[in-house]
């Protein structure tokens, strides 16, 4: 178990990466950095598990529990609300039938809020697993919907 | 008619980002030679000479004094760190040159190096911009491969999702493998810094124009813009604009300039409301406000500010306040949670904002967010929670009626 | 040392060219309020109680870290200063639990519509800090009044899990004085933060319970605690259930004189004249069948240790000997160095050797059922109220020790039973055995807190053992203990015993 962890951790190491880079590639094994993860990463860069969890803790990209298989991010910074970002999330809500915040009942979309992802020529800014997609205005949200049924 | 003066983002668009050969042949790497060949104290004063090139990242503090305090301190071990934690929203001008000329980052960056005297430089860019990151990592391969970098051994290290981490000492305790909580200051960076030891941490932008002063000179940009903030300036437009683009101009043109003409005016038959300059720390112009060049002085004797360059438009149609609940939500989402202002502030201030947008706000509501928005300002630990409420403030002094009319008794 | 001359509060004066404001004023008698700050601790002006104008600062600055210089021109107490630190009060208090009777009442009440009397009397509200909590002083002292923020209630369980230590999240006001005695001082890392903004939370290791941490239970979180979020656990209200319901039991308490200086600083009365018989007094009162105070529970417990030190260190043929008769040390020692439990020789307790004379020879003496005894001591340290709770601490399926209280336990129990110590007439003490063993002296200095000499961290002592002049050192903390042992590990130790 700790292996696979320990492996990636190892090569970010000689990649030159950072503490931040390693929880990054970890936390892609399972989707998110398990308890087992974090010990991992105690030990290859001679961390105490409490300083690493308090560390990882403080960073939204790093994730603690399971997400849906396609996680849809939405911008709600003010040049994303000055576009019309309400309006997009009052759609995607409807039409995923998540509410914001949630993961649906299937497991299939998770539905939260991203902070200003510098995509602010594009507003309204919309990450589906970390793919960025522009200018979805309410009305652009039924040609989402097609190309995340249909996978892309 | 203004027009556009492209000397940071000369290379945007006109070469390969991925081919160092390219930068090479639109003249990069020019600067780097020359500045290795130079004492570095001329170095320095060549860069203060410039007319003081003022950080780009929004803070605007003085390059030269920054690199002359790093270079003085003795150390066994110096470090520059480029900050490309581009968070500020309404910013995407670090994120254009990151992609687009990551070469000129990297020059910018061992010239630094060369001046201060340090070997280990690290760029520190968001995790959100993954394009970039494998942008640059394949970009200083290259430049090592060409042996450009010399003894400066160079890495690219991923932040992780924090705003405040494009606060300097923040920055640094991240890179450090911490909790992105800024420091005490002083001792500032450049006596200690990344590992106690003197750093130079600059903006992206900043790092991109210093190959051009050193090629072309101090007095040749000094000569541009207005003379207390030299140069050019990129800005970023974003929302009731027809060209939501970047644009670089010098730093004496106008908002009017940069809204009605390089900008294309307000789309929609709609009417200017508000401008927000700089992002969400920042406050609000209106319409008679266009007139005053951009430079940093300027904007701040009108009482605004320049900042990143952020430029958003707002036309009409909004009630200020509910652009308000998203810039809180922002700044309660972003906390680093270590002050007690700043931490219970801004979720407090969110909080009183959502509950005013809705309509259900009290007069009392009212004066609690502007005594709690003085408090910030003066009390919080760093320049996140002291700027955070600066928008609110702006908004109650230029918009008092949109705020009215959302109180009990008027509409949702 | 230069001098810089500056102004604080229009008093002109001179102080050292490193201080900080606040050492600072308090040089010219000006005492500025602080929540986070802690002496000779990492300074981390989080909580901004302490802010001061500074002329010429577009904002105020934290006299705990803000250094002095040359004219600098400071006011600590404008009308502006204060309404910022109220203003940091009502925010901390308003996450904050109200079960302290300045904040109970607060919430609904003006502060001029509360009876101060009836409020100092009042024991619907029981956070153990009452009177005691510094960001209650500060609250009265600023007058903070009905809350303008809506209460966020107390959304955290208590972590009891330890027994001994309990946390109480929802009176933490994220100071982290406990974070940087856990990590800096004790090495433990059992406490962190975690999350960020208003999210962001003191919790354990992981985020789990206390007894799922390293936690050894030293209890020096308490100790840095300046409100009720961390506390130990209490039992005397078990105790004097125990008095009260349970007629066969004899219970007997043993204090030691050390507790003094903390019970009449809680009772707030000048130690001199408290006499320690007064105390004896006040435990007859509430029921207490027999009170003794002698040293013969130490002076047994340091005969065992000497006895197992020499035969230890005559069987030994390498390394130095690790000796440690305290709970938080010993589980440590066995969380991090089992490595040297060769070199570990363990010696009860002064409570634990306390609890085992009391059920076997003073109740045979006494003609007392071993099993009808109940014993209770008074410890300043958390440690060994989570000691008398392991199993191995027992004898014949009774535990040795059956309540450890603490003095502010001590405290709260005579407010609640309506005890004034200082009216009661001194009354005699019981005998554990003073009349027997001879005071073990030899190696006084190494095993007697108050014989052990030092002004730092670790204290050093040449020992005559077994005939022969050993170098000896006692560690005061547990990151002393983790030098030291680190040393052993690598075989460098300049000590050959090495008191944890």
């Amino acid at each position: 178990m700790m292996k696979k962890y320990l492996d990636t951790i190892s090569r970010v190491q000689k990649e030159d990466g950072s503490l931040l880079d390693a929880m990054l590639a970890t936390q892609e094994i399972d989707g998110c950095l398990t308890e087992d993860a974090i010990w991992a990463i105690g030990e290859a860069f001679g961390l105490a598990v409490t300083q690493v969890y308090e560390t990882a803790s403080f960073y939204s990209m790093i994730r603690f529990a399971p997400v849906g298989k396609t996680v849809i991010q939405v911008c709600r910074n003010a040049p994303c609300h000055v576009a019309g970002a309400q309006e997009t999330i009052a759609a995607l809500e409807d039409a995923l039938g998540v509410s914001m915040g949630d993961t649906s009942t299937d497991g299939k979309y998770t539905l939260e809020y991203t902070e200003c992802i510098g995509q602010c020529q594009a507003s309204p800014s919309v990450l589906v697993n970390s793919k960025v997609h522009s200018n979805v205005t309410a009305d652009k949200v039924p040609e989402l919907m097609k190309a995340l049924e249909k996978g892309e | 008619m203004v027009q556009e003066m492209r000397i940071t983002l000369r290379n945007v668009g006109n070469i390969n980002p991925c081919e160092v050969n390219d930068y090479v042949m639109a003249g990069g790497y020019k600067a780097l030679e020359k500045a290795r060949s130079l004492d570095r104290a001329e170095l320095i004063a060549e860069v203060e000479r410039s007319g003081r090139l003022r950080g780009r990242g929004g803070a605007g503090f003085n390059t030269g004094l920054k690199w002359r305090s790093a270079f003085e301190a003795e150390a066994d071990q110096k470090y520059v760190i480029c900050n490309a934690d581009e968070g500020e929203p309404g910013t995407y001008k670090d994120r254009i040159i990151l992609e687009n000329d990551p070469h000129s980052i990297i020059e910018g960056m061992l010239i630094c190096a060369y001046t201060i005297g340090a070997t280990e430089a690290y760029i520190y860019c968001r995790g959100e911009y993954r394009k970039a990151i494998s942008i640059l990592k394949n970009a200083i391969k290259q430049a090592e491969e060409k042996g450009l970098t010399g003894e400066v051994h160079m890495h690219v290290v991923s932040g992780a999702g924090s705003y405040v981490c494009g606060e300097e000492t923040a920055l640094i305790q991240s890179l450090e493998g911490k909790r992105g909580e800024p420091r005490l200051k002083p001792p500032f960076p450049t006596i200690e810094g990344f590992r106690a030891k003197p750093t130079v941490v600059n903006n992206v932008e900043t790092l991109a124009t210093i190959p051009s002063i050193v090629e072309k000179g101090a007095d040749w940009f000094k000569n541009t813009g207005k003379p207390g903030y030299p140069g050019t300036k990129i800005f970023s437009l974003s929302g009731d604009v027809k060209n939501k683009t970047y644009m670089e101009v010098p730093t004496d043109t106008t908002l009017r300039d940069i809204i009605y003409e390089l900008g294309g005016g307000i789309p929609n038959g709609r009417k200017l409301k508000a401008v927000q300059v700089g992002g969400s720390s920042c406050g609000f112009l209106t319409g008679d406000m266009l007139d005053t060049s951009i430079d940093f002085d300027s904007m701040a004797e009108m009482g605004a500010a320049l900042g990143s360059g952020s430029v958003l438009v707002i036309d009409d149609s909004h009630n200020m306040v509910d652009i308000l609940v998203s810039i809180m939500e922002f700044f309660a989402h972003e906390s680093c949670g270590k002050c007690v202002p700043c931490r219970e502030g801004t979720r407090r201030m969110a909080d009183l904002i959502g509950k005013i947008a809705k309509g259900e706000g009290t007069e009392q509501d009212l004066e609690l967010v502007s005594k709690l928005a003085g408090y910030m300002k003066t009390s919080c630990f760093c320049m996140l929670g002291q700027s955070a409420t600066t928008a609110i403030s702006s908004a109650l002094n230029l918009f008092e009626e949109d705020f009215q009319a959302k109180l009990i008794r008027g509409e949702a | 040392m230069l001098n810089v001359s500056i102004t604080i509060d229009g008093k002109k004066i001179s102080a050292p060219q490193n201080s900080t404001i606040l050492d600072a004023a308090a040089l010219a008698g000006i005492k500025i309020p602080t929540l986070c700050y802690m002496k000779d601790s990492n300074v981390k002006s989080n909580c901004r109680v302490c802010l001061v104008e500074v002329k010429g600062s577009r904002t105020f600055q934290p006299s705990c870290s803000t250094k002095v210089s040359e004219g600098m021109e400071i006011q600590t107490d404008t009308p502006e200063v204060r309404d910022v630190r109220k203003m940091s009060l009502e925010l901390i208090l308003s996450n904050h639990s109200w079960d302290c009777h300045h904040c109970l009442r607060i919430g609904n009440y003006e502060l001029e519509e509360l009876n101060e009397e009836l409020c100092s009397f009042c024991f619907f509200c029981d956070c153990v800090k009452d009177g005691d909590c510094e960001l209650q002083t500060l609250a009265k002292e600023y007058n903070v009044n009905k809350l303008p923020y809506a209460w966020a209630g107390e959304p955290y369980p208590l972590d009891q899990s330890t027994g001994a230590v309990v946390r109480n999240p929802n009176k933490c006001i994220k100071c982290r004085r406990c974070i940087e005695t856990c990590t800096d001082v004790q090495t433990v890392n059992a406490l962190s933060v975690v999350k960020r903004g208003n999210k962001l939370q003191v919790v354990p290791t992981l985020g789990k319970s206390l007894a799922d941490s390293p936690c050894v239970r030293c209890g020096k979180c308490i100790e840095s605690c300046p409100t009720g979020a961390i506390f130990a656990k209490e039992q005397f209200d078990e105790m004097l259930c125990t008095i009260r319901l349970q007629f066969n039991k004899k219970t007997i308490v043993n204090i030691s004189s050390k507790i003094r200086t903390e019970i009449a600083r809680l009772l707030e009365v000048d130690e001199a004249s408290l006499d320690f018989k007064q105390i004896a007094a006040a435990f007859r009162k509430i029921g207490i069948d027999y009170v003794t105070t002698d040293e013969y529970a130490a002076d047994r417990a340091m005969e065992d240790a000497t006895k197992k030190l020499s035969d230890k260190l005559n069987g030994r043929s390498n390394g130095p000997v690790i000796i440690s008769n305290s709970p938080s040390a010993i589980k440590f020692f066995n969380n991090e160095f089992t490595d040297l439990t060769d070199s570990l020789v363990t010696y009860p307790s002064n409570e634990q050797q306390f609890g085992q004379i009391a059920k076997s020879e003073w109740a045979r003496e006494n003609k007392i059922d071993p099993a009808n005894v109940c014993t209770i001591t008074l410890s300043e340290n958390c440690s060994y109220k989570a000691e008398a709770l392991l199993p191995e601490m027992s004898t014949d399926g009774y535990p040795n020790v059956d309540f450890v209280l603490t003095p502010r336990e001590i405290a709260r129990m005579f407010n609640k039973t309506a005890v004034d110590i200082t009216k009661l007439e001194p009354c005699e003490f019981d005998s554990l055995g003073a009349d027997k063993v001879a005071r073990v002296d030899s190696l006084r200095s190494l095993l007697d807190n108050d014989a052990v000499q030092t002004d730092g961290v670790i204290a050093e002592m040449e020992l005559l053992v077994n005939g022969e002049r050993v170098k000896a050192a006692v560690a005061q903390n547990l990151g002393v203990v983790r030098r030291l042992l680190e040393l052993v590990r690598e075989g460098k130790s300049p000590y050959e015993i090495i008191r944890i």
